[in-house]
């Protein structure tokens, strides 16, 4: 137990009258408001926090904010539980819970922390090499259990996430004391400007220390009427500066069974300019054991003193290789906690001289730390290797202080290039970004004077749109790149979330994985939560060292969004349950429901599958509807179907150039099928082109492709033939549609009243009419998908409801039915009619289909044409569209299975691509794409699927009415 | 499986208010010359097309029906009325023009009445990242993962027009977006 409270005034962020309980690993500890559940932590003496990913180490508190890689817990419980959350982050609310991660069974005692004798087996890349005999199957279940840290809550979550979208002239990331100035000069510029901080607090780096400018600052942008978004954490820079943030907003964590909240807000903010000044990571030097509770970054421990008057020890350690090490010596002692040393890798520090009464080595190293769940001491020798024999000094802190490194995670996303600073070891941006323009330490401006008066001019030079000056990159002081420590025994950590060591780097550069991605890749670092925010510069210089280059000749890898974890509540938002995509809903859909449809998605529709009665089944639903109407009638909501009116003086020579079919000779009043394929030849939709007028056209495309068919006739309109004059115009919304299928659709009809003028006698199959049914206007199309005869029956939306009630009214002495589109999906497969998407893919070309004839009778150009000469297209060997039925004449074939002489991995012929039992036919049917298909009728095939073989019998389509007597009437 | 959702036509929380209008008549004036086009409708509606993003208030001659112009693309114009005689008018006028002709959109086109303080709020929580529309500005935009047509009718008042089988999933966007509102 080493942590303890520090005395009033330190812990600005705190509020000491109230006092907040919460649990950790099941055991109660107490905080005050304002803590992180890592400074309530380590006040209470809490050292052991986690596990390691891969070695099961212990691991403690190591950072004080966004950066933390081993202090990584599970928040909350049940359907609330977020995993992988850093502690740092996590503020400290009544009746928290938290648990540590990747243990067990718990965290002192955990089965896992036997990795730590395998280790030498399980170097960088080791899964790339082992496990490969007798089979990868073997291990993987293992291992993938193993993998990943926290457990994801199995429950849906109850909360609520939004997304709000706005837009801003100048975003400002980041509220110290550059983003501040930055935000004041462009707001009192004029511009609108929005300021954005992962704190709850404005100030960043000096907002937990009392600072009159800082405070002048904040009074400012408010004054000045800067939108400030706290606890919003900006994360990713896209396209034409759309900045990603997400905003917590319910800190206090609810009781399990309490009713959701809006928990957190996906910003979507598009900036005219953005000015990062996200500050820097204090960078880790490598010592052995340098990953041991008790180990932490020198800033850390200065923040939790001041900010939440906690100190992480009482006897402390400073190992540093930069000058700041020294300033956060001072601050600690004037805190109250004993630096009993402060050892400085680097020969000699000018700046040591200023150090008063502390003790400074200089040239001096930790060569051991002593404590394996806690720090004890550590010993400390020269840096050379030279010189005095080690020593043993007693602590329970290590402060690791390697100079800094600028976060420029949003530049480098945006597109910026990077430059190394050698005298201080880190990487800066070069020059702006694309729209993003960086500031203060995150631009590599150390001096605190600099960074204001540099941030301002920026901000101001934004709001201008004048010239933005350049960043007088300085005042981080001297640095060493390098810090591992030679001839050591004991792991030297690079990246302390993956367990990545400098041995690893090493087998890296041996196995010349040498470019800074491979690096990346075979060893992890840089990956998981932390995204390498303490390792990267540190792996790179190692990598540097290792294959004697210069740092920035192994460079950086590209920093991608998120900067750090977002959950998938916020980037799902409002899209769940109902709302989790788009779907379109029918003009009756209500009126179905009332009537016992069984609602499922087909495209983006929710559509009727079938009317089951009772316990029926879809199944059985489906084989007694079809049955129905094979038998009487049926009606079918047809809504869905895609309609397009073209019209314009070129409508008839436009849709000769889009379909496979001549449209252009369609008289007045008749309909045509018609082939829609892309430039490629592909079959990408099909309908019905049906001739109102002379120069006016209805389209029906299929219920899923009216979006992408628009699309092409407006694509190829305005791009390729821009002298045709025609108007495309999208109506689906507007026509309700009704279906009337079966021998009786026409009785049917007639008993509800439609006009004469539609009997079967007088309106032919394949044509269309408008008429009126009690004053409402109808447009009829005679077509069929089902092989009966059928009426397309368009009319009003709003009127759809009334006619399915007066149809089924009429037709109660028919037995007419509804019908859903598992019904109608049998009775086109027993005609054989293909259905675009299900029976076609991206690769099925019209000559695959049966349509080489039509291609061969068509003179004219279309759409897609020239590809359908290419040797592939002609290729004998296609798949082409087949009638297939079982030998039994039982056993149905499933949807999917593969057509081959041998059970797989033989040679595939083809596949099943639709199959439903015909009532019909009381047998199977089936369609399906086989390799030479066309030329096959007779041969027999078979079909595998799941190890079954079931023999078929190539057969001709279609299965029933081949004449096609019943769909005339 | 989707189910479809409870009909709903009005919703409010503080400062703001959404309305499903009850009955919009709306036609697509198609043209392939604006000026011809605005020629034509003149005649019947004493206004020319909108300019680009734009709308405008007209009066039907013959009945004195209120009518708003709304600009949709370089070729199209929606006519929006409350009652069906102008669009009838123009369909007759219009049938044999050889440059421009009419197409029907009423009952597939839903409007959505939204008005109050938090109108632009609620916007920005449907994806709208550009303000608010000013008072007569025509706006395509995505709104609830959909595209939406605004059109701004005064300060803080706004109306979104959807097509009518998307207008159940629009509708129940902002219901949930509402419930975090302060009622």
């Amino acid at each position: 137990m080493s942590g303890y409270r520090l005395p009033a005034p330190l812990g600005r962020r705190i509020d000491r009258s109230r006092l907040v309980t919460f649990l950790f690993n099941g055991r109660a500890y107490s905080g005050f408001y304002g803590d992180t559940l890592a400074a309530a932590l380590l006040a209470n003496g809490v050292r052991l926090v986690g596990r390691s990913f891969k070695l099961h180490r212990p691991r403690g508190i190591f950072s004080c904010g966004i950066e933390e890689p081993t202090a990584i817990v599970d928040v909350g419980e049940g359907a609330r539980r977020t995993p992988n959350q850093r502690a740092t982050l996590v503020e400290l609310s009544e009746g928290l819970i938290a648990e540590s991660v990747n243990c067990w069974p718990s965290v002192e005692l955990d089965l896992g922390a036997v990795n730590r004798w395998l280790a030498p087996l399980l170097p960088a890349g080791f899964y790339y090499k082992t496990f490969k005999w007798p089979s990868w199957g073997w291990f993987e279940p293992v291992i993938r259990r193993m993998a990943g840290l926290g457990r994801a809550p199995t429950k849906p979550d109850p909360d609520r996430y939004e997304e709000v979208s706005v837009a801003t002239d100048i975003l400002v990331v980041g509220a110290g004391i550059a983003g501040l100035s930055a935000a004041v000069a462009a707001a009192h510029s004029g511009a609108r400007t929005m300021l954005l901080t992962s704190s709850a607090e404005l100030g960043g780096a000096l907002g937990w220390r009392a600072d009159p400018e800082i405070d002048e600052l904040r009074s400012s942008a408010r004054r000045l009427g800067v939108q400030i978004q706290t606890r919003t954490l900006a994360f990713g820079v896209y396209d034409h500066n759309l900045v990603c943030a997400t905003e917590l907003l319910a800190a206090d964590a609810p009781s399990p069974g309490a009713r959701g909240v809006l928990r957190e807000r996906l910003w979507r903010i598009r900036a005219r300019s953005v000015c990062s000044a996200q500050g820097s990571f204090e960078r880790p030097l490598l010592f052995p054991d340098n990953d041991r509770p008790g180990v932490m970054l020198a800033g850390a421990a200065d923040k939790f003193a001041h900010a939440y008057g906690v100190a992480g020890g009482r006897r402390v350690v400073i190992m540093a290789n930069s000058d700041s090490a020294y300033a956060v010596a001072a601050s600690l002692r004037s805190a109250g906690i004993e630096v009993v040393a402060l050892l400085d890798r680097r020969p000699s520090a000018d700046i040591a001289a200023d150090a008063g009464n502390l003790r400074v080595m200089t040239n001096t190293a930790i060569e051991k730390v002593i404590g394996t769940a806690a720090v004890r001491a550590c010993v400390a020798g020269t840096a050379d290797g030279r010189g005095a024999r080690p020593e043993r000094i007693d602590c329970d802190l290590i402060l690791s202080a390697g100079g800094h490194a600028p976060a420029v995670h949003l530049h480098s996303q945006a597109g910026g290039k990077l430059r190394w600073v050698d005298e201080s070891a880190m990487f800066v941006p070069d020059g702006a970004a694309p729209g993003l323009f960086s500031v203060g330490a995150c631009a590599g401006v150390f001096s605190r004077d600099a960074a204001a008066l540099h941030a301002s001019e920026v901000g101001r030079a934004l709001a201008h749109g004048f010239t933005v000056p350049a960043a007088p990159v300085g005042g981080a002081g001297r640095t060493l790149a390098s810090s591992r420590v030679a001839a050591a025994r004991g792991k030297q950590f690079v990246d302390l979330q993956n367990d990545v060591t400098v041995d690893d780097v090493g087998l890296a550069a041996l196995e010349n994985y040498r470019a800074v991605e491979h690096l990346k890749r075979y060893t992890t670092t840089g990956m998981a939560t932390d995204q390498g925010k303490t390792s990267n510069v540190n792996a790179l210089v190692l990598m540097a060292e290792m294959t004697q280059r210069d740092p920035p000749q192994v460079g950086t890898t590209k920093f991608r969004p998120p900067f750090a974890p977002v959950t998938f509540g916020a980037l799902v938002g409002r899209r769940v349950g109902a709302l989790y995509r788009p779907l379109k809903q029918l003009p009756a859909a209500r009126w179905h429901a009332a009537h016992g449809a069984l609602f499922e998605q087909f495209g983006r529709w929710s559509r009727p599958a079938a009317y089951p009665l009772g316990p029926e089944t879809l199944h059985a639903a489906a084989q007694r509807e079809a049955a129905a109407v094979r038998r009487s009638v049926g009606l079918f909501d047809g809504s869905p179907l895609g309609k397009l009116e073209i019209w314009g003086a070129d409508a008839a020579q436009f849709l000769d150039l889009m379909y496979v079919g001549n449209m252009s000779t369609l008289a007045v009043g008749q309909a045509r099928y018609g082939l829609l394929l892309d430039e490629n030849g592909v079959v990408v939709d099909d309908g019905i082109v049906a001739r109102l007028g002379e120069r006016h056209f209805w389209v029906n495309t299929t219920s899923a492709g009216i979006e992408r068919t628009a699309a092409a006739f407006e694509e190829w309109l305005q791009c390729e033939f821009t002298n045709l004059k025609v108007l495309v115009t999208p109506v689906t919304s507007r026509w309700g549609n009704v279906t009337v299928a079966g021998p009786k659709a026409w009785s049917l009809m007639a008993a509800a009243g439609f006009d004469a003028a539609f009997s079967p006698a007088t309106m032919r199959h394949m044509t269309i009419r408008d008429g009126t049914l009690d004053e409402a206007p109808l447009r009829i199309l005679r077509a069929s998908f089902s092989g009966e005869l059928a009426y397309e029956i368009n009319l009003p939306a709003d009127a759809t409801v009334a006619l399915f009630e007066r149809l089924l009214t009429a037709g109660a002495a028919l037995d007419a039915l509804l019908y859903g589109v598992e019904a109608l999906e049998i009775m086109r497969t027993e005609k054989g009619y293909i259905h675009i998407g299900t029976d076609t893919d991206g690769t099925t070309l019209p000559g695959d289909i049966g349509f080489a004839r039509a291609l061969e009778r068509k003179a004219a150009n279309f759409v897609g044409r020239r590809s359908l000469t290419r040797p592939a297209a002609l290729d004998a060997r296609r798949l082409q569209l087949v009638a297939l039925s079982p030998l039994d004449r039982r056993t149905l074939l499933p949807t999917g299975a593969q057509i081959a002489a041998d059970a797989p991995p033989a040679t595939t012929e083809g596949h099943v691509t639709s199959s439903y039992w015909s009532p019909e036919l009381n047998a199977p049917v089936a369609l399906g794409m086989l390799s030479r298909g066309s030329g096959r009728l007779g041969e027999r095939v078979s079909v595998h699927h799941l190890g079954a073989r079931i023999e078929a019998e190539v057969v001709k389509a279609p299965f029933i009415d081949p004449a096609g007597e019943r769909l005339r009437g | 499986m989707g189910k479809p959702s409870a009909e709903g036509v009005a919703l409010a929380a503080r400062g703001i208010a959404v309305e499903r209008e009850a009955c919009v008549h709306v036609a697509a004036l198609r043209h392939f010359d604006a000026e011809t086009c605005s020629a034509r409708l003149r005649r019947l509606l004493g206004e020319a097309l909108p300019a680009p993003l734009h709308a405008l208030r007209a009066q039907f001659a013959n009945g004195g029906a209120d009518c708003i112009l709304l600009w949709r693309s370089p070729s199209e114009t929606w006519l929006l009325c409350a009652a069906a005689a102008p669009i009838d008018a123009l369909r007759k006028d219009w049938a044999d023009a050889a440059d421009a002709c009419v197409v029907l959109q009423t009952g597939g086109i839903v409007a959505l009445h939204v008005s109050g303080a938090r109108t632009a709020d609620l916007l920005a929580r449907l994806g709208e990242s550009t303000s608010m529309p000013r008072p007569m500005q025509a706006l395509t935009a995505r709104l609830a993962d959909i595209t939406v047509t605004l059109l701004g009718l005064q300060a803080d008042e706004v109306l979104l027009l959807v097509e009518r089988v998307y207008a159940d999933h629009l509708f129940g966007w902002i219901r949930e977006t509402l419930l975090d509102f302060p009622q």
